[in-house]
């Protein structure tokens, strides 16, 4: 707060002497005196527009008044914001603000917090002096999610500033001129866009509020709890608000001024809030008895569980018994299973779902940095003056740090690289690759191969940063002549060849990087979930120490993560090859230290990751396996051999907000509490440790998942007890040094690895790799990728009845031109299958979507819909080092259905259509 | 009659405002001069002596408009607004239509004179012929080397675009004008930051009046001198063309110089008073501009001659009216032009011309209220001087100076029900078809509030 000013400019605002920034508004600078001139298009997240006229102040020396928001102070400027003649201006725009307002505050969503309201009382008289007929704009159906009353309109253009500047979608836009300005969409169709509903959360009277919740509240009467979006990593603030006597959360918002966010949300966020008190919620645990589960206590359910582990470590061993924990759930939560796990149980098999993709960062970044946090944060990725982004969809998998990427381009210019397989599309959800500077289109699954090729064009073309030296030290030489030698073997027509991408670009993109003062890449999981994700990390890692981003301020390397606390989990040890701080779990002296900690011997042995202990059920060795909020029936393919592993298995203990795929099979299933049910922590990608908190009481019988550990162990003869989350989290911070800690890069980490990193491993890492196995099999196959949509998460997200509504059911995503070489429509059949043939997935009929920017000879689809079967059709394969399943790409036959009848409803369109045919 | 300046081809025989033609009547020559002798910033020395004011509306001295450029500079646009759009004003119509390579030349002069090496024309929509007889007369000049790279071999590269707006009074306004050309909607930008800083595409930009430009070949061939001497020198030098229209017996566009009176250009050069009908009222400078009187007749047209008088010249339409003129219909029909054509940005103007508009209606339909002549007054001081563009200060022009120097009239429609025009007779509704105002295509609906 206190920072010194770098150019202090002095003023005088209502006889107050202020001292601030040059540059800043006289508006803020009044803010910052304590003094309040009144606004409404004015907003701290956008450029001034001046257009509402409302802050209009009386500016010494200047004839005419001004506007404060967009007049930069100078030094002895003299400003009066209340004089006579200040606050006649402002009651005159008040008086034609309100002139046509239709005053309808006691049915308006916004009465209680709106601005328009709020002001009338300060700056109006009380009287109207309009008898004219008043403007009554004809109400036209909008959206199923959005209300908009154009009547009570003040045409500040908050909404469609934001949805252009901001998010770059432009869905909305000021039409029609003067009096008969209304905010629409082109043509005046259906609202269709990213809903991130943003234009509801700036507006500042009612034109725009929330369907979802229409006429169900007044806003002071709901409790607002302050927490962090759960749904992806980029580690969102948001506040439930909710209705205390019916414990309901009612909706979602947040705060522009606080936050990762500062209050920018995606639809997820905004609209995704009603699995929390979905009807489907688990209310009490489930004992098998023969072939049906039945309700039981908590207690009796608990004991239960607890009473068949101890049968089965006792006929045996500990180390048949294995455990999974969502990357959703809290740093508390995974600290204390892997405890309950290792400890209590005394089995080294526990994992987490953060081994999809994320344990491939943390395996190569780790010798590196330390860690496998961001080394660049939201802050620096706004600054940079390049910024690749490699192997990410980030609009649809992480729309809010998308958002730093396009603020870095509309307010510098920076240079964007996007490597990855989509083309440029222009639809309803903004596309990076439409904004890249350079865009690197390359076929699916060879993302890695152009970090390699990265590389090899640093060396080659001498781009490795002089800085690097200063970083890593003398061993600089050495270690960029052994990547030379190893790169050196990748060949550039093989490259080109593979990828599709050409040398130059390659060379070009090499370049913008290297000399950028400033630079920062981001990869997610084009990268991480691909097959060779272990090293293709490992060869970004190189490229980020050649082109000096470790070293340079304001640059880094920042992976992406697709659940929230997927960074979280890994380092609060929930894997088999970590201890609680990414410490080594078979490195002597770590568990030497937390022997003494935990006072307990730690399980011998290498644990197994989720794949293994699959494999391991199969051939009999996994007897038990208790799964905390992971689906792997719903998740995985056919072809990883999940479900023989399920039924080999003696005891299969689920514990989940739902009943899943999975919990149907369990004997035993425990309800769990959501994120709004519970207190703790959550690590977002950047590695900002945030505090999620209780809004509402657990739904039914259900409890926090630590509370559900705690009387488990307790159960099993092992006290794990805690008064409360917070007493957690004191025990992490004695555990894991530096827990907390916006992460720092580890400069010795980084000389350690350069002297050390041999040139075998090097080799492993820059040989070309084989062509992806898949594209063995007949010519016309399809390469499918599995991705992620915008509207969804997954089990979470398809609970969630609004964005099921924007979002009903998945769709073979495909370019229009391979569509129309199918004869197929939006919305029409198409039957799918492997291409090599194996029939144990079958045969699958999706319904498809013409999407431009998929490129032609690819199909996607988004992977959250799980009944449609599509992942059986995809390869099965694990990483040999970090043991990471992939299964999101496959080679597949796809053809036209023959019946057309059998068509799902359309997306977006076909459900708002559902809804007005319903009468919604 | 002086000698004319811009329309000195317009009256020869035969004259078809080619390439060719305008070659011949000297054309080209100053471009010609410019290239060999001056270096721009000598250009600007020149236009600055001649004591040049902008034609568009503001009389901002060209010169002056130039040098606000910032010297550090990389790329600098120039545009031309051809958006004539003020109601009683189509001077540069006949300007372009007459002689489009005049004002090509002028384009071409005052774009090396800033270093612009992109210029645009912005054409008001409505103007199809024109924009043809432009695009020709772009064609034919960049076909003669005048236009494009190494202009006449001395090295100085131009591109000429016109670019055709969509039928928005509001894009006359400079800043309007740039975000259309950009694709944008016609909205007015805050200032500052001017154009001259932040223009076209965030560049250094000046927006010119067709006019102002066309005058340019003649300064430069001629000598800053020779123009200043011109007219009523030394704030306002040269000839303007004004066009006159209304109640005279032959209205069109006048080219005279600068500081004869308006009584010389009513009643000696448009013909006087048609139908020998006794003038009530005339508007000096387009609809922008506050009515005069017959008793403000003698005033010598010049920019501060003018304004001291209350008024303005701004884009030179003069619009006479005789006594079966209703002063409030007159004020309410310029409202109704102005609530139809405000872009809707800024509360005041959108809420204010809109309000006024009506008031003035119901007024003129002898439902008017005592109270309102004051109210009305107010409203005007609420918006003049608060709005994001001058429009605000158009908008309240005519409102005010008809309640100024006709409130008698106003008190007649709402005391006594009597108007000239028959509108304001209790009980009756206006006659249908009459040419007035109505809701008829608005895009919303008015319903009835608390008016019975």
């Amino acid at each position: 707060m206190a920072e010194p000013l770098t150019s202090p400019v002095t003023l005088t605002i209502d006889g107050k002497t202020v001292t601030v920034e040059k540059g800043t508004y006289v508006i803020r600078a009044a803010e910052q005196a304590g003094i309040h001139i009144p606004y409404f298009c004015s907003h701290i997240r956008l450029k001034p527009d001046g257009n509402c006229r409302m802050c209009l102040v009386e500016v010494e020396k200047m004839p005419k008044l001004q506007t404060a928001c967009n007049l930069p102070v100078a030094e002895g400027m003299v400003v009066r914001t209340s004089s006579d003649k200040a606050v006649q201006a402002q009651e005159g725009v008040m008086e034609f603000l309100l002139a046509n307002h239709p005053l309808d505050c006691p049915l308006c969503d916004q009465g209680g917090e709106c601005e328009l309201q709020d002001r009338a009382h300060l700056y109006s008289d009380n009287t109207n002096r309009n008898v004219e007929p008043r403007r009554a704009p004809e109400k036209r159906y909008f959206s199923p999610f959005i209300e908009r009353e154009m009547s009570r309109c003040i045409q500040c253009l908050r909404c469609t500033r934001y949805c252009g500047d901001i998010l770059d979608v432009r869905a909305i836009v000021p039409v029609n001129r003067g009096n008969g300005v209304e905010i629409s969409t082109f043509m005046d169709q259906e609202l269709n866009c990213e809903f991130c509903g943003g234009c509801v959360q700036i507006c500042p009277v009612g034109a725009f509020t929330s369907r979802v919740v229409m006429y169900d509240y007044r806003p002071w009467q709901l409790k607002k709890t302050e927490t962090v979006c759960t749904y992806c990593a980029d580690g969102c603030s948001l506040r439930l608000e909710t209705k205390i006597t019916e414990n309901e959360v009612v909706r979602v918002t947040s705060d522009w001024k606080k936050g990762r966010n500062m209050g920018d949300l995606c639809a997820r966020g905004y609209f995704g809030y009603h699995f929390i008190n979905s009807p489907d919620r688990l209310a009490a645990p489930l004992v098998r008895e023969g072939q049906t589960q039945a309700e039981w206590p908590l207690i009796e359910a608990i004991e239960r569980a607890a009473q068949q582990l101890t049968e089965i470590k006792r006929r045996y061993g500990p180390e048949a018994i294995g455990g999974v924990i969502s990357a959703r759930c809290t740093n508390e939560e995974a600290y204390l299973f892997q405890k309950l796990m290792r400890l209590a149980i005394g089995t080294p098999h526990v994992d987490s779902s953060s081994r999809d993709g994320h344990l491939n960062s943390v395996r190569a970044l780790r010798p590196v940095a330390g860690h496998a946090r961001m080394t660049a944060p939201y802050e620096a990725i706004e600054a940079a003056q390049v910024v690749m982004v490699i192997g990410s969809d980030m609009t649809e998998t992480n729309p809010i740090t998308g958002l730093r990427v396009k603020t870095a381009l509309r307010d510098h210019g920076a240079t964007l690289i996007t490597v990855g397989p989509y083309l440029k599309e222009v639809g309803p959800i903004s596309n990076l690759v439409n904004r890249a500077t350079l865009p690197l289109t390359v076929r699916p699954g060879t993302e890695g191969l152009i970090a390699r090729a990265l590389v090899k064009a640093v060396v080659e073309e001498g781009l490795a940063s002089p800085s690097i030296a200063s970083a890593i030290g003398g061993e600089a030489p050495a270690y960029v002549e052994r990547i030379r030698a190893a790169a050196g073997r990748l060949e550039w027509n093989a490259v080109e060849e593979q990828s599709g991408a050409s040398t130059a670009d390659i060379k070009e993109a090499a370049r913008r990087l290297a000399s950028a003062e400033r630079a920062v890449i981001l990869f997610g999981q084009g990268i991480t979930r691909q097959a060779g994700g272990y090293e293709a990390v490992g060869a970004l890692a190189d490229l980020a120490i050649l082109t000096g981003l470790y070293a340079k301020e304001g640059s880094g390397l920042n992976p992406l993560c697709e659940e929230n606390n997927e960074m979280g989990v890994a380092e609060m040890g929930a894997a088999p090859e970590y201890l609680p701080g990414l410490m080594d779990a078979q490195d002597p002296a770590a568990r030497q230290r937390f022997r003494e900690l935990w006072k307990e011997e730690l399980p011998a042995g290498a644990g197994w990751s989720l794949a293994e202990m699959l494999e391991q059920a199969r051939q009999g060795r996994l007897k038990a396996l208790y799964l905390v909020g992971e689906d792997p029936l719903g998740g995985l393919p056919a072809l990883s051999g999940v479900r023989e592993a399920l039924q080999s298995l003696e005891l299969l203990i689920c514990q989940d907000l739902f009943l899943t795929e999975t919990g149907k099979a369990a004997h035993i299933v425990l309800p769990a509490s959501s994120f709004a049910e519970k207190e703790g922590t959550v690590t977002n990608h950047e590695g900002r440790v945030q505090k999620i908190r209780r809004a509402i009481e657990p739904v039914g019988e259900s409890l926090p998942d630590w509370e559900l550990f705690s009387q488990l162990a307790g159960a099993l003869g092992y006290p794990l007890e805690y008064a409360s989350a917070g007493e957690i989290t004191e025990e992490i911070g004695r555990a894991v040094p530096g827990y907390g800690d916006q992460a720092r890069s580890d400069h010795d980490a980084i000389r350690r690895y350069v002297a050390t990193v041999g040139e075998e491993a090097l080799r492993a890492r820059y040989q070309a790799p084989a062509a992806p196995t898949g594209r063995k099999g007949p010519a016309a196959a399809w390469q499918l990728i599995i991705g992620q949509s915008l509207y969804h998460s997954g089990k979470l997200s398809r609970r969630a009845s609004e964005l099921q509504k924007i979002e009903p059911a998945g769709r073979l995503q495909l370019n229009p031109q391979d569509a129309d070489r199918l004869g197929v429509e939006e919305g029409d059949m198409v039957r799918m299958r492997r291409a090599d043939g194996n029939g144990a997935a079958g045969d699958v009929l999706v319904p498809v979507a013409r999407r431009p920017k998929i490129p032609p000879g690819s199909c996607r689809f988004p992977g959250h819909f799980a009944e449609a079967g599509v992942r059986h059709l995809a390869d099965w394969s694990v990483d040999p080092v970090t043991h990471v399943p992939y299964f999101r790409s496959g080679r597949v036959l796809i053809e036209r259905a023959p019946a057309a009848g059998a068509c799902l409803p359309a997306s977006r369109a076909g459900a708002s259509r559902a809804a007005r045919e319903r009468g919604v | 009659m002086a000698e004319a300046i811009i329309f000195r081809n317009r009256d020869i025989p035969g004259y078809t405002g080619s390439l060719a033609d305008y070659e011949r009547q000297q054309g080209y020559q100053a471009l010609r001069l410019m290239l060999d002798k001056y270096p721009p910033p000598e250009v600007i020395e020149l236009v600055k002596r001649s004591g040049l004011r902008g034609r568009g509306g503001a009389g901002f001295p060209t010169g002056m408009k130039w040098s606000f450029l910032p010297k550090d500079r990389t790329v600098t646009y120039l545009c031309c607004n051809a958006d004539e759009s003020e109601p009683g004003t189509f001077k540069d119509r006949e300007i372009m239509t007459v002689d489009p390579h005049q004002m090509i030349e002028g384009i071409i002069i005052a774009s090396y004179a800033i270093g612009a090496r992109a210029a645009f024309i912005y054409m008001r929509g409505e103007f199809a012929k024109e924009a043809a007889i432009v695009e020709r007369a772009i064609r034919e000049a960049d076909g003669a080397g005048y236009l494009g790279r190494n202009i006449l071999g001395k090295g100085f590269d131009l591109e000429l675009h016109q670019y055709r707006g969509a039928g928005a009074y509001i894009c006359g306004e400079e800043t309007a004008l740039l975000e259309s050309i950009e694709g944008k909607r016609g909205y007015p930008r805050s200032k500052p930051p001017f154009p001259a800083v932040y223009g076209l595409y965030g560049k250094p930009t000046v927006v010119n009046n067709v006019e102002t430009l066309a005058n340019l070949p003649h300064i430069l061939r001629r000598g800053p001198e020779w123009y200043a001497a011109i007219g009523s020198p030394p704030k306002s030098p040269g000839t303007r063309v004004f066009s006159v229209s209304g109640h005279v017996k032959r209205p069109g566009n006048y080219e005279v110089p600068m500081g004869i009176t308006f009584r010389e250009l009513i009643f000696d050069l448009a013909g006087g008073m048609k139908n020998g009908r006794p003038m009530k009222a005339f508007i000096p400078g387009g609809a922008s501009a506050a009515f005069f009187t017959p008793a403000h007749l003698d005033i010598k047209m010049d920019f501060d001659e003018v304004a001291k008088a209350g008024s303005m010249l701004g884009s030179g339409g003069v619009t006479v009216m005789d006594d079966s003129v209703c002063m409030v219909w007159a004020a309410a029909n310029l409202l109704h032009f102005f609530h139809h054509e405000s872009c809707g940005k800024c509360t005041p103007c959108r809420e204010g011309s809109t309000w006024l508009w009506r008031m003035l209606q119901r007024i003129d339909r002898g439902q008017g209220r005592k109270a309102d002549l004051d109210l009305m007054t107010t409203l005007c001081g609420n918006i003049g001087g608060r709005t994001v563009c001058a429009f605000g200060d158009a908008e309240i022009a005519p409102v005010l100076s008809t309640l100024q120097h006709f409130r008698a009239e106003y008190e007649a429609h709402i005391d006594r029900h009597e108007c000239v025009m028959g509108h304001a007779r209790r009980g009756t509704a206006p006659p249908e078809g009459d040419g007035r105002p109505s809701d008829a295509g608005a895009p919303i609906r008015f319903v009835g509030h608390e008016t019975r």
